[in-house]
């Protein structure tokens, strides 16, 4: 009998085109939209800025900051406009302008003026590179003197060096719970199309009530859907995290400060961690679906639902706080996602805890499905 | 036999059945009359195991849908509406399905035979998705037949049908009477009812106000339609009209 509701949940599914093509729409060409996204990202921070600078005035020492721009690489030219006028004709992209300076004590400087245009993202990279190059001129100049004046540069006791013990930096960290969030997401979109149908559509076709007057008892039919509802949402999750993660660790994300463990056994790993999950997920989506009378109505308390594991991974860090955070259903699976993409040894008590918790509250919500089709407001379609 | 033994059912407050009582025999077909929110269909889906009696029971053969309704519906035909069928699944497909939950050994079988006898064979492959009302009441009435069952229930089967779908509806109804099934149906429909029925009940504001032989109603009058009026309060009546009126 159980084969016979699964069968029918299998045929409902996979003869409705569209509606399978929106159910795996997320595993297939989510992982791509991503791929996309980072590589533009990557692009965009490992573009060697071009800098073209225009030199004003002819002042005798502009050529010595001339040489200092070309050991630097960059293109240089001189000008005779207005800064403002050279950079609106775009004859050049920064302007350096050398002038004398007599401070109040009657000390001569040599002030450098640096102009340029940053209303636009490239302008602005232009600017920030132009300053980088200028603040190492003022260094090596500042060197220089004292080496003029019979000085050692390095007679300081004091010398800084900073050195970054940690493997992976915040920015890769926060990167790294991005994707997390992406495959935490995928579960809760890939089984709401087809568990919505399967429950609040069924209500609003008519076709649960002929079902529930049958002699088969309700906890079958409930777990017929979530059989169903579960395959699809381990699949689709899976074939996320194959796609998502073989198609971005193809990119060269170390420029992000970031590192992916990918091998078969992460694979396998992150498989087992996110099987309870997609299972849970499945039967909460149940349990909140049951209860609209329409599928839009369905649809809008599932997309609420799906919130839920960017509240996960937003607030990790408060989470992490809570000594038993690490079994909770989604933190926990979030948290050991983390260790095996980061190249940690995955915690197994932390991972059979979270993955028990999660089962036990699977069949709890399957429970109460199956206690909502006994209510008299569901058979009344009240 | 069908025995509704005083059957009340309460919802927020309102009593939908009150002490309904009344017997369909085998071999009869047994109509269920009132209007709408009278409570007939209360008491078809207490019949099917749906809802649970506050007080009283319905036996059928002489088996309690309260103590037994897994038993009671392996014996009962049930047509509760002609749309909730699986418009992805062929009608051969959504007959053998409710015939593999009933339990019927020889499911595919069953189904063949269904199709048959309701002479369906040309829409037996065809996706249910697409079809007009008169053939999903048909492939409904087959699902509701795959098991065999002595018992046939129908809340309202001729809605939205045309003229010819029923005339085929009431041929249907009348072999299975002939056969010996016990039917038992609900309908709006005064020509339906006086064409096929041996036994009427007339459900007003929950409570049955006649149950006889149809011919004993028409005998204080002869149109059916103005007796069945005639039967019913005043106090419904007027919350009719009212409603029409709305």
């Amino acid at each position: 009998m159980l084969l016979a509701l699964v069968k029918k949940e299998w045929f409902e599914l996979f003869r409705d085109k569209r509606s399978l093509l929106a159910t795996f729409a997320y595993a297939l060409f989510g992982p791509i939209l991503l791929f996309i996204v980072l590589k533009g990202i990557i692009a965009t921070v490992t573009t060697q800025t071009d800098v073209r600078v225009g030199l004003y005035q002819q002042h005798p020492q502009v050529e010595y900051l001339q040489q200092f721009l070309q050991y630097k690489q960059l293109s240089t030219e001189f000008i005779d406009l207005e800064a403002s006028q050279a950079l609106a004709e775009n004859l050049v992209d920064v302007v350096l302008e050398i002038n004398n300076k007599t401070t109040a004590s009657g000390y001569e400087l040599l002030q450098i003026n640096v102009f340029g245009n940053s209303e636009n993202s490239k302008g602005e990279q232009q600017l920030r590179k132009m300053k980088q190059v200028m603040a190492s001129f003022m260094a090596q100049q500042a060197t220089d003197d004292l080496i003029k004046q019979g000085a050692s540069p390095f007679s300081s006791e004091w010398q800084l060096n900073v050195h970054e013990v940690n493997e992976y930096t915040m920015r890769g960290k926060r990167l790294l719970d991005s994707l997390l969030i992406f495959l935490l997401l995928s579960p809760f979109i890939i089984s709401l199309n087809y568990i919505n149908d399967a429950t609040a559509g069924e209500r609003e076709r008519g076709s649960l009530m002929p079902l529930l007057s049958q002699p088969v008892a309700r906890l079958k039919i409930v777990i017929a859907k979530w059989l169903v509802g579960g395959a699809i949402g381990i699949v689709g999750t899976a074939i996320t995290m194959v796609l998502g993660f073989s198609l971005i660790n193809s990119l060269p994300i170390y420029e992000l400060d970031m590192q992916i463990q990918w091998s078969l056994s992460v694979m396998l790993t992150g498989t087992l961690i996110l099987l309870p999950l997609a299972l849970l997920v499945t039967s909460l989506q149940m349990w909140v679906a049951i209860t609209a009378k329409t599928y839009k109505e369905g649809q809008s308390y599932l997309t609420m639902l799906s919130f839920l594991p960017m509240l996960a991974v937003f607030m990790a860090d408060k989470w992490s706080e809570l000594s038993f955070a690490h079994a909770l259903p989604l933190i926990g699976q979030q948290q050991l996602l983390q260790q095996i993409f980061s190249g940690q040894i995955v915690n197994f008590p932390a991972l059979m805890q979270v993955s028990i918790l999660s089962l036990a509250l699977t069949a709890i919500c399957l429970l109460g499905v199956r206690n909502r089709l006994n209510q008299e407001s569901i058979i009344f379609e009240r | 036999m069908i025995e509704f033994n005083q059957v009340s059912k309460k919802f927020s407050g309102i009593l939908a059945n009150q002490d309904i009582s009344f017997c369909c025999q085998p071999g009869q077909i047994t109509g269920l009359l009132g209007i709408n929110g009278a409570g007939k269909s209360t008491a078809l889906k207490i019949l099917a195991g749906l809802l649970k009696p506050d007080t009283g029971d319905v036996l059928v053969n002489g088996l309690s849908v309260r103590e037994n309704p897994k038993q009671v519906q392996q014996q009962v035909g049930l047509f509760l509406t002609s749309q909730g069928l699986y418009s992805n699944l062929t009608t051969r497909e959504n007959i053998d399905f409710f015939a593999a939950l009933q339990g019927v050994k020889n499911h595919q079988q069953a189904t063949d035979e269904v199709i048959e006898r309701l002479h369906i064979s040309s829409l037996a492959n065809r996706k249910v998705g697409g079809f007009s009302t008169g053939e999903r009441m048909k492939v409904g009435l087959a699902r509701a037949l795959v098991h065999q069952p002595k018992y046939l229930v129908l809340d309202e089967p001729s809605r939205g049908l045309d003229v010819l779908a029923i005339r085929v509806l009431r041929d249907y109804l009348l072999e299975l009477k002939s056969q010996g099934c016990c039917i038992l149906f609900s309908s709006h429909v005064m020509q339906e009812i006086d064409k096929l029925c041996d036994q009427l009940v007339i459900i007003d504001q929950g409570q049955v106000c006649f149950n006889g032989p149809i011919g004993e109603l028409k005998q204080q009058q002869d149109d059916l339609e103005q007796a069945f009026i005639n039967s019913i309060s005043k106090k419904s009546l007027t919350n009719s009209a009212v409603l029409e009126s709305k």
